[in-house]
């Protein structure tokens, strides 16, 4: 513990500084604020992942899970933009928890970055995914008893992610938030919104079961996340 | 000193009804090497995780396990990890990192060593074990061999005590497996470790081992030095499976001493376990009855060809090596047409250039006398050939085993009431019906085996391709798998195996071939072939020569053998 | 291997986000076409003349694009050059399009650079010491995604042993579904005997440390001193003449006092450091190769 008390120190005083340095220099740049607000609120989340004490095969099947899903964004990649890695998340999210499902998020779009290309898109996209992940294990419950409620869930998510990923586009690209670019935006980009939306719900139909049932059935055959 | 002690062990699974391990009574001492044997499901592997307190299965247990003079379940963490290293026949599965600098380092940063520390004992690791080449690869880049050496060393790194090991070398090809053995042999006699293994290899072993425990139904039925195994077997379960997979000499010498009259010359021979003892004994006291070989021509040498490959040309990719440099063979019909070879010969690329996976860059494949490229549409694969690949696991998508019978044959337009019937006939022959329902992963390795071959027999082919069938398979799964064969070669099949497995190939094959640097090296007759090679022929042959030619068994050996006067 | 890539992956992160930090967040023009000049001839020296190209052409259309869509999106700017559907179109919007897609560029362009000379195993270690558990979960996934893609591999090739038909796309999609199924489960299967590995070497049973390739050598402090200096000497004018250029409603102009254009220099030195470094890499490896 003794060498982990400094570094979450630096993190901190360089959060603050950076956020001070901010509204010192560039009190408009409103891509650079919600960039260190994305950051900045996938610490906690981060750090709750670091903090729990885990079994190590469910670490090992949550990355395991994790390698699936950057492998399925290259499995379909016939069709632009239809994927099934929000699915992925999702699924993973209920059946290994919240953590487990901001994890799954952040990694995935770290590493499948690292093939199609890392960029400042990525931290938006860690925090998108995260964030879908880490929501889906809070209602993991509700998602596991009603179909309805995870396709509805896979919608708004693909929704979601798009407008995000706008949103930010917009912001970074005139300095201020430009209702105007933000519309054509986000009106240019509705088929890619809507093919988010579809292929969430298509692969979470498909998927569910598939890779549902097999989490499943190795938490029981090897008792994992059961307490011994 | 006794490094395990175990007092009366049982151990019962909680789905099932009886006990997997039957009051085990065993000390183990320190330094010692013993060699575990027994038919799979007799309880090794249960057995050896309780041995390791973070594998040990969930269920009831009776009686206790000392280490070290204390309970096993009371030692620390860390002490555990430390000084129990544990290898598992999944050598992939073991692999946690992404490169193997990374991978050796695993146990000292879990255990907290100081980063100069890891340093210096990975350093030492990584020479001692010849790692340095491949020190900074991926550990996806590896071959089998080469990551079996980096999950027994990234254990060893700890300075572990004792080492167990759960069949390390079953998924090996014959060379990394030696290798493998070497390894453990001088880790055992240069460093004094205690090693528990549990393998079929008992060959190679055996002449190194302190002691060997057989088991049988979760009981240890011998536990006796080597030389002493045969006997003691012998007594405790006359015509137990396991006599059949102890090490050539030692059969050949059981045989012996079951003709009359030898017992008096035998009784003060120490039991052989190795090629050169098994040699000895028998130019003291045996002569060689007059030789008289079993006529072994190819009963089918004059059928039709129905496999032929023409001067096949093949690389991977364009500027890669060529792998296959003009290999030509014809295998006739209704034949047993056996591939061996070393690793890297080509030996599973030919097959799949024969089953139409590879397209050969020169030269021609034919298929009943038609080119391959003729046959369209998957039309090959329908009613004419099938390849059963290395992994057979990966032929099953369903994960029921009968679910994925039905899809594959509602594939080929069968109907529903065609593939019930098909399936019902097939699964009978091959005595397979209790699995149909089961989860394919949750299967032994000689079974799964069955169902893959089962779901072949689905597509009724009439000619089957093996790639290393025999592959983690113990003593007693080999010989089903072969009688099987035979019984499919009955009913007209022609059947082409690739296989390291000389024991396997010298009793099933009608003719081999030896596949070397891309071409067929040499080819005959499985009698022939095996009785005319040196290193590359059974240990029955090998104890023979100078003896009596072309014996392969040491059936055949022990028959040909008659007390000197 | 590159002179950046043998950097220890600290001093290396620490500049790439320093310079693409100011890239992407600083609007000034003479910050922009530093950062972007610099990229452009660090990323030429990494990639190779041709591969190199593609990108630049990328990069251009890239800038022109964004110049000449940007009017039509923002009506600002006081100097109308002509009238396109009815509505103005300035010259302050066409120039700050210009230095968006500019900014864009350098972004994209430093990435670029990154990603050639800054591997996983990089990032791996970095996280290693801030999030241990997190950067294990990476490893492994990097184990994985290998393992899994051949087990999917020799899946399609048992697959098409078996005659099973992929001729239509409904056939096709379906298997893949049934593959990518069976990849799922074999995964897990042998995720857990990874997880069975790593709790028998001791993963939990003491605090982790972590044990890496990189050390900081000299080379590294030479280098971060050089970087430090740069960066603290650009600062000072950034802080104390402001870097904001007004594009709206007028262009606003560029503070040429000694202190600002000390500044300007030194990040543009700052920009050019990584071409220089490859550069002088370069020659001495062909002068050590004429003395042999």
């Amino acid at each position: 513990m003794k060498k982990k008390i400094p570094i979450y120190l630096l993190i901190f005083i360089a959060a603050a500084l950076l956020v001070t340095g901010v509204f010192r220099f560039a009190k408009d740049n409103y891509a650079l604020i919600t960039l260190i607000m994305a950051v900045l609120s996938m610490l906690p989340l981060f750090l709750s992942f670091e903090k729990k004490k885990a079994d190590t095969k469910l670490l090992a099947v949550l990355a395991a899970l994790i390698a699936v899903s950057v492998l399925s964004r290259f499995i379909f990649f016939a069709v632009p933009f239809f994927k099934p890695v929000t699915a992925m998340i999702i699924i993973i999210a209920m059946y290994l928890g919240s953590d487990a499902g901001f994890a799954a998020g952040a990694a995935t779009a770290l590493i499948s970055n690292f093939y199609f290309g890392q960029g400042p898109w990525t931290a938006f996209q860690m925090f998108s995914w995260g964030l879908i992940g880490f929501a889906a294990g809070l209602l993991a419950k509700r998602l596991k008893k009603s179909t309805a409620l995870l396709l509805v869930y896979g919608a708004l998510s693909g929704v979601f992610f798009s407008l995000l990923s706008d949103l930010w586009s917009v912001l970074w690209y005139d300095g201020g938030f430009n209702l105007k670019r933000y519309i054509a935006l986000v009106t240019s980009a509705a088929g890619i919104t809507l093919t988010y939306a579809v292929s969430n719900v298509v692969f979470l139909l498909i998927m569910k079961n598939v890779v549902g049932g097999a989490i499943e059935r190795v938490k029981l055959k090897y008792g994992i996340g059961i307490d011994s | 000193m006794a490094i395990f002690e175990i007092k009366g062990l049982s151990f019962k699974y909680p789905e099932s009804e009886g006990f997997a391990l039957k009051n085990i009574n065993l000390s183990i001492n320190e330094g010692e090497m013993a060699l575990l044997c027994g038919v799979s499901g007799c309880g090794k592997t249960t057995l050896l995780r309780l041995l390791k307190k973070e594998l040990s299965p969930f269920g009831e247990t009776h009686g206790e396990i000392l280490y070290d003079g204390a309970p096993l379940w009371e030692l620390n963490e860390k002490r555990s990890a430390k000084e129990i290293g544990f290898v598992s026949q999944y050598s992939d599965g073991q692999i946690v990192t992404d490169k193997v600098f990374s991978e050796l380092s695993f146990g000292l940063e879990s255990l907290g060593e100081n980063p100069q520390t890891i340093r210096l004992k990975v350093g030492e690791m990584a020479s001692y074990f010849g790692i340095g080449e491949w020190f900074r690869k991926n550990t996806s880049e590896l071959s089998g061999g080469q990551k079996q050496i980096l999950n027994l060393a990234s254990v060893i790194v700890t300075q572990p005590r004792v080492l167990i090991f759960d069949e390390p070398t079953s998924r090996l090809d014959p060379n990394s497996a030696s290798a493998f053995i070497n390894i453990l042999e001088k880790l055992n006699k240069e460093l004094g470790t205690t090693v528990i293994i549990a393998e079929h290899r008992l060959d190679e072993l055996s002449p190194m081992a302190d002691r060997i425990l057989i088991m049988d139904n979760g009981e240890i039925i011998v536990n006796t030095s080597p030389e002493k195994a045969g006997e003691a077997l012998r007594k405790a379960a006359p015509a137990h499976p396991m006599l059949s997979a102890l090490p050539a000499p030692v059969r050949l010498f059981e045989l012996l001493k079951k003709q009359e009259g030898t017992n008096k010359a035998l009784s003060g021979k120490t039991p052989p376990l190795t090629v050169k003892a098994a040699r000895e004994i028998i130019a003291d006291c045996f002569a060689a009855e007059k030789a008289q070989r079993a006529k072994n021509a190819n009963p089918h040498k004059d059928n039709e060809s129905v496999l032929e490959l023409k001067d096949v040309w093949f690389r991977y990719e364009r500027d890669s090596e060529d792998v296959l440099r003009g290999v030509n063979l014809a295998v006739k019909k209704n034949e047993a047409y056996f591939l061996l070879g070393g690793n890297g010969a080509g030996k599973t690329t030919t097959v799949n250039v024969a089953a139409g996976l590879l397209k050969p860059y020169r030269g021609k494949v034919k298929v009943k006398g038609k080119d391959i490229k003729g046959y369209k549409n998957g039309s090959l694969y329908k009613n004419l050939l099938a390849l059963l690949p290395q992994d057979p696991l990966t032929l099953f998508l369903e994960q029921k085993v009968s679910d994925d019978f039905r899809f594959v044959l509602k594939n080929q337009g069968l109907s529903e009431t065609d593939c019930k019937e098909r399936i019902s006939k097939v699964s009978e022959k091959l005595k397979i019906e209790n699995l149909l329902d089961m989860h394919i992963l949750d299967i032994s390795g000689g079974e799964t085996q069955k169902c893959a071959i089962a779901k072949m027999l689905l597509l009724s082919p009439e000619i089957l391709i093996l790639d290393e069938p025999t592959k983690g398979l113990d003593a007693a799964a080999k010989r089903d798998l072969g009688m099987l064969l035979k019984s499919l070669k009955s009913e007209g099949i022609t059947i082409i195996t690739v296989t390291h497995d000389i024991d396997f190939a010298a009793e099933f094959a009608d003719r081999c071939a030896l596949l070397f640097d891309g071409a067929v090296a040499a080819e005959g007759a499985a009698r022939e072939f095996f009785g005319e090679n040196f290193f590359y022929t059974t240990a029955a042959c090998r104890i023979s020569k100078g003896f009596i030619d072309g014996v392969l068994t040491v059936e055949e050996l022990a028959n040909n053998l008659r007390l000197k006067d | 291997m590159s002179f950046f890539d043998s950097l220890h992956p600290a001093v290396s992160l620490i500049f790439f986000l320093g310079v693409i930090f100011c890239a992407a967040f600083f609007i000034n023009p003479v910050i922009t076409l530093s950062a972007l000049l610099g990229g452009l001839i660090f990323l030429c020296i990494l990639k190779g003349r041709r591969a190199f190209f593609k990108d630049f052409v990328f990069i251009l259309i890239l800038i022109l694009f964004s110049a000449a869509l940007n009017p039509l999106f923002s009506a600002e700017g006081s100097t109308v050059i002509l009238i396109l559907f009815g509505r103005p179109y300035t010259l302050e919007s066409l120039l700050y399009g210009i230095q968006a897609g500019a900014m864009i560029g350098a972004v994209l362009c430093w990435f670029k650079c990154l990603s050639e000379c800054f591997g996983s195993e990089k990032y791996l270690y970095l996280f290693s010491k801030a999030l241990p558990k997190f950067s294990l979960i990476l490893t492994i996934v990097f184990r994985y995604i290998p393992l899994i893609k051949e087990h999917i591999g020799k899946l399609r090739k048992a697959q098409k042993a078996l005659g099973v038909k992929d001729n239509s796309l409904k056939n096709k999609l379906t298997l893949s579904m049934r593959i990518f199924g069976s990849a799922v489960v074999y995964s897990l299967e042998s995720a857990v005997e990874t997880g069975n590995s790593m709790k028998a070497r001791g993963f939990g049973a003491a605090n982790r440390t972590s044990y890496s390739l990189f050390r900081f050598s000299l080379r590294d402090a030479v280098f971060s001193g050089v970087f430090f200096g740069l960066a603290i000497f650009s600062a000072m004018g950034f802080a104390f003449k402001g870097i904001e250029f007004e594009y709206y409603p007028n262009l606003g102009g560029i503070s040429a006092d000694t202190l600002s254009v000390f500044s300007y220099l030194s990040f543009f030195v700052l920009c050019l450091m990584p071409a220089i470094c490859e550069i002088k890499e370069n020659l001495k490896w062909r002068y050590l190769r004429l003395r042999v």
